[in-house]
């Protein structure tokens, strides 16, 4: 009885703020939560799972590292989405707090860089949340059998795509793609923090 | 940034130092110093040259890197309180207070 009660507690405090931070291995959460698409449709994590593996990019409109990663976003989810990847990106930030990353202006950017892929609204931050996001832009990859093998940033130079030395999700994305193992699985990078709903 | 400015104020004149790091990228540095300037900051402010991982976990390496951020160190170095997200007032001056008067307020 005091175990249960003392789970019950614990459970109830991870709920008010965000959950502790997903480890390799670990599933992705609340991949049923359905979000708002830029073409007016729901989708979920679930909906957009690949055959070789998901990749969750948590991104928005404003923030300056989300602007300079953007293009190699785009290229990258692009062409691993036709590699058996499915690839969403979420934009977990409160539009009240930045104008520019409402709705209209996500699907005004997801139309002027090609996303052929969803960009979605995280009502709430729920979903963010629940993979404890601190920052955008920010990366989880999932292997074929639905767990974390990578997390973290695009690579290792935001400002200077020409001057980029070590490409961290593209050899991710490369790896997962082949069923390969992934040599380095968390990586960070300066970044906005996310403006969560509600904060 | 107006918090982190008063705090200076308050506590400059009792052992505090506030070190301003800018993670703005270097295309960006004019308007950055401009910004600092409008805001009346007259002193040596700093600009994140390098790696990022580096620098972030030299900070704290439980930072995910998510600015802006900010990082309380004691007088020999050991990172005390990391506050993630914008830094309240209150919070930060209640910090300091601990910091720079330990004995004065003994805790229980």
């Amino acid at each position: 009885m005091v175990q249960r009660i003392l789970t019950a507690a614990v459970f109830a405090i991870g709920l008010a703020s965000s959950a502790a931070a997903l480890q390799p291995g670990d599933s992705a959460p609340q991949r049923d939560v359905k979000m708002r698409n830029v073409d007016g449709r729901e989708v979920s994590i679930a909906d957009i799972a690949g055959i070789k593996g998901t990749l969750v990019i948590f991104t928005c409109n404003h923030c300056p590292w989300a602007k300079a990663w953007e293009t190699r976003i785009v290229a990258l989810g692009n062409t691993y989405r036709g590699k058996g990847i499915g690839v969403i990106a979420v934009n977990a930030n409160d539009p009240s707090e930045h104008a520019e990353d409402g709705f209209d202006e996500m699907v005004q950017r997801a139309k002027q860089r090609d996303f052929q892929f969803p960009y979605v609204v995280d009502k709430g931050s729920t979903v963010a949340r629940a993979f404890a996001a601190q920052r955008t832009p920010e990366v989880f990859l999932f292997d074929a059998s639905g767990k974390l093998v990578y997390h973290g940033t695009i690579d290792d130079n935001a400002e200077d795509a020409g001057a980029v030395k070590q490409h961290f999700l593209g050899d991710a994305l490369e790896a997962v793609a082949n069923g390969q193992p992934v040599a380095l699985q968390e990586t960070k990078a300066l970044g906005c923090t996310i403006k969560y709903y509600g904060s | 940034m107006p918090d982190l400015l008063r705090l200076r104020r308050t506590y400059a004149d009792r052992g505090m130092r506030l070190i301003l790091v800018s993670g703005d990228f270097a295309s960006d540095a004019d308007q950055a110093a401009a910004f600092l300037r409008e805001l009346g900051v007259d002193f040596p402010t700093y600009r994140k040259q390098g790696d990022d991982m580096e620098f972030i976990n030299a900070l704290d390496p439980k930072w995910s890197g998510a600015l802006p951020a900010s990082f309380i160190y004691d007088a020999h170095g050991q990172l005390q309180k990391s506050i993630y997200g914008k830094a309240p007032y209150d919070q930060l001056n209640e910090q300091m207070t601990a910091l720079l008067e330990p004995a004065a307020t003994p805790r229980r």
